[in-house]
């Protein structure tokens, strides 16, 4: 062994070392051992050769083999890994004073006081705290597994009879003469709750209740618990309203009043979106697929409509490919492509393939004008619509048309957008399949949430109608841009239902650009504001009042544009422009505000658990505040003006750059909210000391919107992205032929329209092939599809498809893009909300966000931040490393 | 211990190779097997690396008025093999006319070999209704645990099972396993549809594919599973192991 290692360590010749011919051969090559083991990164300096020459001859002299468990030699490595021994710059000395400085007397000496402290203290107080905490606990769990059953029992009967009949007893009707005096009763109370001025002790008092409470119940299974913890939410959050609607308006001063009041406005709208989301969100139905009849001759026929109107020929025809292989009675099932581009190639294309091709002479009405023409030109008794860069998988009919063949009043089934390739957000961020996106919580949640009251809504895409109320209320909606939602509300207003099914059943392409993520989201603020005032969801006929509620609330959170704004600058009014707009001492605001914001988080990062982290909803709205701002204000007043832009997809972007005009809203914020955090810090140290407070309050609410503004300026920094065709990351097992007739197991990694990557356990497996097979399973089929080798190395494959028949495609679409089950494992791979880790997201996100900033800012900028950069990260080499300490035995 | 019969209509389907990959599979799986060659080709010593000069096995110890229990030999994994043993043409004669007294002959080895520390016993019985003697393969259907025909996705097979008497003689209490598919072959792929419609109580849905590595484990004297741990065959046989252990630990032993 010893023989062996010896001889390793010999044949490295890097060290020559005029000395070492005095020394015995043994000696010899432990020296050069030692030697090599000190060089750094970047080798050897003559002057680093004599320092670690003249150590390590001393070490073997004078020191013992071993010292405070290190092997004597290399001591200076290990206690001073910041300097390079074998390469010493001139300010070396400087950092080995500083971390001997450290390692004499902060380092140990702090490390052992505190770990016994805390440790002695901690034990006792955890003996005593956890006897008390599980007697309460036991308490509550009592009371609460009663309240549990009882909501179960009670809700789930609600349920089922709206399900089940429209004409069954509602909610009101079931209650009885006891009912109503509790409810009276809580409802006083709660009154009592919110509008009793207290005093600072016992609203402190008050809160800690509401605090403790909270989190007991934070621990308690079960949905009667979650509803208690959203009650508490409400209680405190009225009572914050109540209390700064009455109490914090600065009537002395007209313009602190005019800015107080816009606060309060904003802060009144965001209590309303709380309070309805609560209301949606309280108990998504999770609706599971119907069973469809046994007899396949009684299933009923269907016309699948790809409205394209400039999207590129490839796009269109993986979603037609895909059409052609759903799991439907062929004679049943009629695929049309509704081109209002008036293009041959996609004419052409239909005909070989063998599908309907629909064009219109005129093109008024954008996408909704085409289907109304497609309408017409067709008769299924249902349709479907897929925007035509959405995949249907295999299944999607099988899923769906259960509930619309079971109930005749149903007039449509809504299933969820789920695109395959990030968004700007998750490309720009490098978040993808990290963190949910802005769709999951609507597609995930909200939809869901909407399907309990019967108020979920069409969404233009991945749904089936019943074309009979379809027609019912002429066709799709054409006097909004958000034609979907719309037509949804007319048709719910006819009586009829809706209902949602939350399975990812078909999977898109997700906008490419931010700017066109923005003008995508732009289009659907204007359409819902637009609805609000053209067909305003609160009045009109038809509409039960949850579906009204569910509607309002969903055009409600497209408003958030200017209130976002508000709160994104609110502090700067104080800060900047010295007015109190909330006029309260500080301390009387941060009891009413923490609570209230406590309570919110806490609840919501339950409700909305996998799919938003906290956080990461503002700095999404952040991202669009700016621009859906102006179009829902203008279409509030002005409902008919604005048109209809289409949402580009599928292109590339060749290279990094920084999209200034689309940030140029928030640098302006940015650079506000900086200034405001400088004259805050100013008037800190040289404003009134009565202040103070105010200013630290205002200044922390500024650091908090800084951070969120600096992730939303990240966003802005286009990430390159290169590849035509998205690869979709899997971990589907295959198999690979190859010409010698060897058949490999292989992984597939990812998989695109042009080719596929494998992973398997070794390349020479592969035996050279340039051609091969790979067999793809779906269910118990397997299919066969040649491919070239693009590229083998260390047990990954990568390779291109040639270019396959129309039945190859098919059956290759069918065994990636729409095999049922490619991307339900998608939406369960997120983990639970963590509001810590998700702040620590946001803030590297920010970090991130300030660096890219700076780095394509214009002229000198870059050039001073890399300067101070560089001077910072120097500085940083001086700083003192912890350095393991062995025992001593 | 557990007694698996693979067999088939006639010969070529790979009944001994699917023996001797399935017990190298079991084996690899923590099973002790033993694989009794019930044909007279006396292949399934080779797949067991024995050597070509030996000549014993149980059915030339019977010729011979021997005992067969010195005749086995035990394989680099610990599987066992008791081969038939190489006779010639009159000895075999002989021993047909032998055996046809002793319906139970090679039974009674299963019995004797049930005393021994064995989890499985599998029987290669390649081609029994046309092969030297059907009795001792109704008196092994009797005793096994589970039988397994070997057939392959071809036209040949689907006809003999589909509408052939001896197909049909065969199915009763077996299921049926496809070797050698090959589903890159379009006639293969679709035949194997039409099976899975038409067998669709017998046929499992394991399949063994038709890959390369098998013959050429078997030509490097080695179990697949050692060869070519990553082809396709070798999950093939592995995934067959646990379906057969699945299957098997719901008959008491």
């Amino acid at each position: 062994m010893r023989e062996g290692l010896r001889k390793r360590r010999g044949i490295d010749q890097e060290t020559s070392w005029p000395l070492l011919g005095l020394f015995k051969p043994w000696l010899q090559n432990e020296l050069r051992h030692q030697f090599l083991c000190l060089k750094g990164a970047r080798g050897y300096s003559i002057a680093g050769r004599v320092l670690v020459t003249i150590w390590l001859l001393f070490a073997f002299v004078f020191l013992k083999p071993r010292i405070a468990g290190v092997e004597s030699w290399r001591l200076p490595q290990h206690f001073f890994p910041q300097i390079d021994f074998s390469r010493p710059r001139i300010d070396d000395p400087i950092r080995a004073l500083v971390q001997l400085f450290w390692l004499m007397f902060i380092r140990p000496h702090s490390a052992r006081r505190s770990v016994k402290k805390t440790v002695g203290t901690a034990r006792h107080f955890a003996k005593y705290y956890q006897k008390l905490l599980a007697v309460l606990l036991g308490w509550f769990r009592l009371v609460l597994e009663w309240g549990n059953q009882r909501t179960e029992s009670h809700v789930d009967g609600t349920v089922s009879a709206n399900l089940k009949k429209r004409s069954a007893p509602g909610l009101w009707e079931r209650l009885s003469w006891r009912d109503g005096l509790l409810i009276a009763a809580v409802l006083v109370l709660s009154l009592l709750c919110i509008t009793v001025p207290f005093s600072l002790e016992a609203q402190a008092a008050f809160v800690c209740a509401l605090l403790f409470m909270a989190w007991i119940l934070q621990r308690m299974p079960g949905r009667f618990s979650s509803m208690l913890l959203i009650v508490l939410s409400l209680l405190v959050s009225t009572r914050y309203i109540w209390w700064r609607s009455t109490n914090t308006l600065n009537w002395d001063s007209p313009v602190g009043l005019t800015l107080g009041m816009v606060l309060l406005a904003a802060e009144i709208y965001a209590w309303v979106v709380l309070v309805l989301g609560y209301f949606q969100n309280i108990w998504p139905l999770k609706r599971t697929p119907q069973a469809l009849p046994e007899d396949v001759n009684t299933w009923p026929t269907i016309d699948l409509f790809i409205p394209t109107y400039n999207e590129e020929l490839d796009v269109v025809k993986a979603t037609v490919y895909a059409s052609l292989g759903l799991d439907w009675p062929q004679d049943k099932l009629n695929i049309h492509i509704l081109d209002d581009g008036k293009r041959d190639s996609f004419r052409d294309f239909a005909a070989q393939v063998g599908v309907n091709y629909i064009r219109r002479p005129v093109n008024n009405h954008a996408k909704a004008g085409n289907i109304n023409y497609a309408l017409t030109k067709t008769n299924a008794e249902y349709v479907a619509i897929f925007d035509c860069d959405h995949i249907p998988t295999r299944a999607f009919f099988q899923m769906t048309m259960g509930w619309l063949i079971k109930d005749p009043n149903l007039a449509l089934v809504q299933t969820p957008h789920h695109f395959y390739s990030p968004d700007p957000f998750e490309r720009n961020l490098a978040t993808f399949r990290k963190i949910p996106n802005e769709g999951n919580l609507f597609y995930g949640l909200i939809q869901d949430g909407n399907d309990l009251w019967g108020g979920t809504f069409f969404c233009g895409s991945c749904a089936i109608l019943r074309r009979k109320p379809l027609e019912e209320v002429g066709g799709i909606a054409v006097e909004t841009v958000t034609e979907d939602a719309h037509t949804s509300l007319r048709m719910h207003r006819k009586g009829y239902g809706s209902a949602y099914l939350s399975a990812p059943i078909s999977a898109g392409l997700a906008t490419e650009t931010l700017s066109a993520h923005i003008g995508q989201r732009i289009r659907w603020a204007r359409g819902m504001a637009q609805i609000l005032r053209l067909d305003n969801p609160l009045t009109g006929p038809g509409l039960r009042w949850q579906q009204r509620l569910c509607y309002f609330n969903a055009m409600l959170h497209f408003l958030s544009g200017v209130p976002r704004l508000i709160f994104l600058t609110a502090p700067l009014a104080f800060l900047l422009l010295h007015t109190y707009i909330i006029y309260a001492p500080a301390l009387v605001l941060l009891m009413y505000v923490i609570p209230h914001m406590v309570h919110t988080a806490s609840v919501n990062s339950m409700l909305q658990g996998k799919y938003r982290y906290s956080f990461w909803g503002e700095v999404y709205e952040s991202v669009l505040a700016w621009y859906v701002a102006r179009p829902t204000t203008v279409a509030l007043f002005a409902p008919h003006k604005g048109t209809f832009n289409v949402t580009a997809k599928g292109g590339t972007i060749e290279r990094d750059y920084y999209d200034w005009v689309i940030s140029k809203p928030y640098i302006a914020l940015v650079v506000l909210n900086v200034a405001g955090v400088i004259w805050g810090i100013v008037r800190i140290i040289s404003g009134p000391s009565e202040e103070i407070s105010a200013v630290v309050v205002n200044l922390m609410w500024t650091f908090y919107n800084m951070l969120i503004l600096g992730a939303a300026a990240a966003v802005g920094s286009e990430a390159k992205q290169v590849r035509t065709a998205p690869r979709v990351d899997v971990g589907i097992p295959a198999s690979l032929i190859l010409p010698t007739g060897h058949r490999i197991q292989a992984t597939v990694r990812d998989f695109s329209f042009g080719g596929l990557r494998f992973e398997v356990a070794d390349s020479s497996l592969l035996r050279n092939s340039t051609e091969l097979d790979v067999v793809l399973r779906r269910g118990n089929e397997e299919f066969t599809f040649p491919l070239h080798v693009v590229y083998a190395k260390d047990g990954v494959l990568g390779t291109r498809l040639p270019k396959l028949s129309v039945r190859q495609t098919i059956d290759y679409v069918q065994c990636t893009f729409a095999k049922a089950d490619t991307w339900v494992d998608w939406k369960e791979s997120y983990s639970e909300d963590v509001p810590s880790i998700s702040m620590g997201q946001v803030v590297s996100s920010a970090v991130q966000g300030y660096n890219r900033l700076l780095r394509n800012s214009p002229k000198p900028i870059p050039q001073i931040y890399a300067a101070v950069i560089w001077m910072v990260e120097g500085l940083a080499t001086f700083r003192p490393r912890n350095v393991a300490l062995a025992v001593r035995n | 211990m557990k007694i698996i019969l693979l067999h088939s209509i006639g010969g070529g389907n790979g009944v001994t190779t699917v023996t001797a990959n399935l017990a190298a599979a079991l084996q690899g799986l923590g099973h002790r097997c033993l694989a009794i060659d019930c044909s007279p080709e006396n292949l399934l010593a080779l797949h067991f690396g024995v050597a070509s000069d030996a000549v014993d096995g149980w059915a030339r110890s019977a010729s011979l008025s021997q005992s067969w229990v010195e005749c086995g030999f035990e394989a680099m994994d610990g599987g066992r093999v008791l081969p038939f043993g190489v006779l010639d043409v009159d000895s075999l004669s002989a021993l047909r006319r032998n055996l046809a007294d002793k319906p139970k002959h090679i039974a009674d080895i299963c019995q004797a070999l049930s005393a021994e520390p064995l989890d499985y016993l599998l029987l290669d019985f390649s081609a029994p209704l046309t092969g030297y003697c059907s009795e001792q393969f109704s008196a092994l259907k009797d005793l096994a645990d589970y039988s397994l025909l070997i057939a392959r996705a071809d036209l040949q097979s689907y006809r003999l099972l589909v509408s052939h008497p001896l197909g049909q003689q065969l199915l009763t209490d077996c299921e049926i396993l496809l070797n050698a598919v090959k589903t890159e072959n379009e006639l293969q792929r679709d035949l194997l549809l039409v099976m899975r419609r038409e067998l669709e109580h017998h046929l499992i849905s394991n399949i063994i594919h038709h890959d390369a590595a098998v013959p050429e484990a078997l030509a490097h004297l080695q179990t697949l599973n050692s060869y070519a741990p990553n082809s396709a065959a070798a999950l093939d046989f592995y995934l067959l192991a646990v379906w057969c252990v699945n299957k098997l630990a719901r008959v008491p032993s």
